[in-house]
């Protein structure tokens, strides 16, 4: 094994270096093939290098030669030393990196071609066509033209990608990948732009995120806005802030703290929840339904049990199983379940600490909501409640309410102070419902 | 070295300093912290000093080698920038 040094300032032309290549501040190395280099040990950077061939190498390091040394006094009589960096480890290069362990440069690395390396710590900058590694972590910022192919990849402060297909990604600042697969947990602290169809894992986004259409994924969450340009399929959506999605939604689980808006429909597999604004222009259909707030759609179907307080609003109407309508709400459109409840549970929108109020209080709070028509197998109405028209097997309604008009098959009861603007009316079967 | 449009203010300097600190668990070096936010040394020196101050990242000195470190009160304050940041991108307001 014969180390080999290349002077400063010098071009050499290299085959294979059997042992280590050190190379000098502002040297160049080309190869005597015109191919590419080999050298069976390391490569030591003495400050900036050119490499204009593929390289191949166990490892390529560079460090920061200090050269100057200045001591000065500040005002507390306490001196310090400044060290100025001579040169600093940055390489350049044209064609192709191999590095079968370790890349480490201390500042940049632009690679026309592509990089290939074990693990890749650089201290401020990587530029390249492509990059495979196990694990990269960069200072501040990554520009890959197209492949980028990690275990996992840490950035300091942004990065610029084409094709990914990444473990977990860790960006400072922001991220703009041109689709691919990110596997694990993906962490932007600022801003995602996904340019092409995405397959990822957990996705966290501090503040702005853009996902094209046909993207797919485990875990959504922003504490921002997320806009994504078409349909999606996620297992689950967390909304603390405001997510647009501009078509339709398949996904496991909804949690809405913000503003949820959905240009197409929402299916959900398991269930919604939440305390904020959902708005759907299509239809939502659910296993179940929990909220406290605004919910639009065009037609609402839960297949087992709904739950709402606030406001909901819809055209053709609101289908469940069950179908619990709180205190205070207000609802626009149909009512369709097997039983209704209208009015007999505190309001939810207020958040959790309702339920903690006496029940003297809460009884007191009860009622007072305004709904159209129903169509259920039992209603139950709570006290002080407006219905347009109900039409069920079995009717309970409490003291207070209002109603136009009632058809039932079975029974009415009816508490003292109930207003009905049209005599009751027992049939043998009731007219369908919308839907 | 980024690409930017406006000039970044004190709050979003201390972020970036952290931000690459974070990535350094066995200690960041000045010269490295400094390529890693764009920032030249002395004006980093004066920053991290200040964050230092304020609890949000600790010096080690081994040797002649100074480290730098986040600290848990440097994270949390990570954690409320970039929730802040959220909050902001929904009010539409580009800068805290």
């Amino acid at each position: 094994m014969t180390d080999l040094h290349v002077g400063r300032g010098q071009t050499v032309k290299l085959g294979v270096v059997d042992g280590d290549l050190r190379v000098g501040n502002n040297a160049t190395i080309e190869a005597s093939n015109d191919k590419n280099v080999i050298v069976t040990g390391g490569v030591y950077l003495e400050g900036k290098a050119y490499v204009n061939c593929d390289l191949e190498c166990d490892s390529l390091e560079s460090k920061i030669f200090l050269s100057k040394e200045t001591t000065f006094k500040v005002l507390s009589s306490k001196q310090r030393i400044e060290l100025t960096g001579r040169s600093v480890g940055w390489l350049e290069m044209n064609g192709n990196l191999i590095a079968h362990k370790q890349l480490n440069v201390s500042h940049t690395v632009q690679v026309k071609g592509s990089i290939k390396a074990e693990d890749i710590d650089v201290g401020g900058r990587i530029q390249a066509n492509a990059v495979t590694c196990n694990r990269i972590r960069i200072g501040g910022r990554a520009d890959v033209k197209n492949t980028f192919e990690a275990s996992s990849a840490e950035i300091g402060g942004k990065i610029v990608a084409g094709v990914v297909k990444i473990g977990d990604l860790n960006v400072g600042g922001e991220a703009e990948v041109n689709g691919g697969a990110i596997t694990g947990n993906i962490c932007v602290r600022g801003k995602f732009i996904g340019k092409s169809s995405l397959e990822f894992g957990e996705l966290l986004v501090y503040g702005r995120g853009s996902l094209p259409a046909n993207c797919k994924g485990h875990r959504l969450s922003t504490f921002g806005k997320i806009d994504i340009a078409g349909n999606i399929t996620c297992d689950y959506i967390q909304v603390s802030g405001l997510v647009e999605v501009r078509g339709d939604c398949h996904t496991e689980r909804v949690e809405v703290g913000g503003k949820f808006d959905v240009s197409g429909s929402l299916f959900v597999a398991d269930r919604l929840e939440g305390f904020g604004q959902t708005k759907i222009a299509g239809n939502f259909e659910g296993k179940n339904l929990r909220f406290g707030g605004k919910f639009q759609a065009n037609k609402i179907t839960v297949n087992e049990e709904a739950d709402i307080s606030g406001k909901a609003e819809t055209k053709e109407g609101f289908k469940a199983k069950q179908l619990n309508v709180r205190s205070g709400t207000k609802v626009d459109g149909a009512l369709i379940g097997e039983r209704v409840e209208i009015g007999k549970s505190p309001d939810r929108t207020f958040g959790a600490w309702v339920s903690t109020l006496p029940t003297k209080f809460q009884a007191m709070t009860g009622g007072n909501v305004k709904v159209q028509d129903i169509y259920a197998q039992y209603v139950l109405m709570g006290t002080v409640c407006k219905a347009t028209r109900i039409f069920a097997d079995i009717i309970k309604l409490e003291q207070g309410c209002v109603v136009d008009q009632v058809t039932y098959t079975k029974e009415l009861k009816t508490d003292f102070d109930v207003a009905i603007h049209q005599p009751p009316q027992k049939v043998t079967a009731l007219p369908p419902a919308p839907f | 070295m980024r690409d930017r449009e406006t000039k970044r203010s004190r709050t979003d300097l201390y972020a970036s300093v952290l931000e690459v600190l974070i990535r350094y668990p066995e200690g960041g070096k000045i010269t490295r912290i400094s390529y890693g936010v764009g920032v030249p040394i002395d004006r980093l020196r004066k920053i991290i000093e200040n964050l230092c101050d304020f609890d949000l990242a600790r010096k080690l000195t081994d040797g002649e080698q100074v480290y730098y470190f986040a600290t848990p009160r440097g994270l949390e304050f990570l954690d409320t920038y970039w929730k802040m940041q959220g909050f902001f991108e929904i009010f539409g307001d580009k800068r805290p």
